[in-house]
């Protein structure tokens, strides 16, 4: 899996540069292996992350949904990220 | 005569082509193919780069190149990707190099009958992979067909630009002119991927936003950009439920009575302004959930005067990704759009 560690029960998902449409379905079905596979929590880390558009949100917002917002958590979210992320009023997954 | 239904046949004699070649039409004569033959395995090769034919039926031995070295020089030429390649060997010639691309054995002596259906098959996938890039192609124009045309008036000009990411578009934009003509409507939105799925997501999505600009139009049902939003939100939970794809969005309505921007955004960070005492764009951003996060969010309308802007730029995310930026690696790597409406002030008359 390319984007996608796993680490115990959660599969953490890192992103180096542009998070985009067409990364987001390679780490779309790196996760639903995962999770197929025994995982039961989703981490993302932006911290390599440069920016992220709204289908990778998108996605996000599924994979979210699919695990439970308390099996989902991001981190280090920071500049162009910080922004989109504030756009679609998801910096309430920050909390 | 259909374009790209050529096979090429390259036997050991001419008089095997021949034979092959009238069996061949015969067995594929609904598919209007078009055989062309070749005497020699250099007449062969030259007659491919004429004709780009979608099959080479060749034999092993060819007296002058061999069946093997001839296939692997047609799959490095120029559309030789695209071809196929029927090898007729003998039983005594198994040993088949990997590097030679052939794509299917005949063996010798021939069971006509077999290469009859195994060609039929051939040939029936192919038309139906023109028949789905037909459906592609249908879709592409019926998009096409959606888009607005530039106005242009005495107090502001609307123009947009739209480049799907690869034929089909999730992006979908328009705009017009209403409500006595003193204001000018509009949307962009941006649906997940490119796909004949995208088209489908779009062309419904652009029906409930149409729909609810009619109402906030006719002061009917929505007075409030923030309720057309909501709306479309609430329109795909009914009927995608938990499945529904995320969309980003912006609607907005110019007013030219009062000089103000409505806008409402969901999940679009940004949009861009350019005032008149600056030839600098600004950005203006904003904070709306993307439709479909949740399926009791609302959706804030907000407004902007635009006594001193003379630009506004909406876009969708394909196209803000690529401005003001000097290292892209990718130079387009969505779908992009974006709607430009320049304003134009009234002078006072002294």
């Amino acid at each position: 899996m390319k984007y996608v560690k796993i680490n115990g029960p959660a599969a953490v998902v890192t992103v180096v540069g542009a998070y985009d449409f067409v990364i987001s379905t390679s780490v779309k079905d790196d996760l639903s292996n995962a999770l197929n596979n025994g995982c039961t929590k989703v981490e993302v880390n932006f911290e390599h992350t440069s920016s992220i558009d709204s289908a990778a949100m998108g996605d996000l917002i599924q994979i979210r949904r699919r695990v439970g917002p308390e099996n989902f958590a991001v981190k280090n979210i920071q500049g162009e990220v910080l922004k989109s992320f504030k756009g679609a009023r998801l910096t309430e997954w920050l909390r | 005569m259909k374009h790209g239904n050529c096979i090429l046949i390259i036997l050991e004699t001419i008089e095997k082509s021949k034979r092959m070649g009238n069996f061949v039409k015969n067995a594929l004569h609904k598919y209007e193919v078009e055989i062309v033959l070749a005497e020699t395995a250099f007449e062969g090769l030259i007659k491919f780069g004429q004709y780009a034919p979608c099959l080479v039926i060749a034999a092993a031995n060819l007296p002058t190149l061999n069946g093997y070295s001839l296939s692997a020089i047609i799959k490095g030429a120029p559309k030789g990707d695209a071809c196929s390649i029927y090898m007729v060997i003998n039983n005594n010639e198994l040993t088949i190099p990997n590097a030679a691309g052939i794509d299917y054995l005949v063996m010798q002596p021939i069971q006509w009958e077999l290469l009859a259906m195994q060609l039929q098959c051939f040939f029936e996938k192919r038309a139906m992979a023109e028949y789905h890039l037909s459906e592609i192609i249908r879709a592409k124009n019926r998009q096409n067909e959606l888009l607005p045309h530039k106005l242009q008036t005495e107090s502001f000009t609307v123009d947009y630009i739209y480049s799907p990411y690869n034929e089909l578009s999730g992006d979908c934009l328009d705009y017009w002119y209403g409500r006595n003509e003193n204001g000018l409507f509009g949307f962009i939105f941006d649906c997940t991927g490119h796909d004949l799925c995208s088209f489908l997501q779009v062309s419904e999505i652009r029906t409930i936003i149409r729909w609810g600009f009619r109402c906030y139009q006719q002061q009917s049902l929505y007075d409030d950009l923030g309720d057309i939003m909501k709306n479309v939100n609430t329109e795909l939970f009914y009927s995608h439920g938990d499945n529904v794809s995320c969309v980003a969005a912006i609607i907005f309505f110019l007013d030219f009575k009062t000089n103000q921007l409505h806008y409402c955004s969901a999940g679009i960070p940004s949009f861009y302004i350019k005032k008149a005492s600056s030839d600098q764009y600004t950005e203006v951003e904003m904070e709306n959930y993307l439709i479909g996060y949740d399926p009791k969010a609302d959706f804030i309308e907000k407004s902007l005067s635009t006594e001193k802007v003379d630009e506004v730029i909406f876009s969708s995310d394909g196209f803000s990704e690529l401005l003001f930026k000097k290292d892209i690696k990718n130079p387009k790597h969505d779908d992009v759009s974006a709607i430009f409406i320049q304003l134009k002030k009234q002078k006072m008359c002294s």
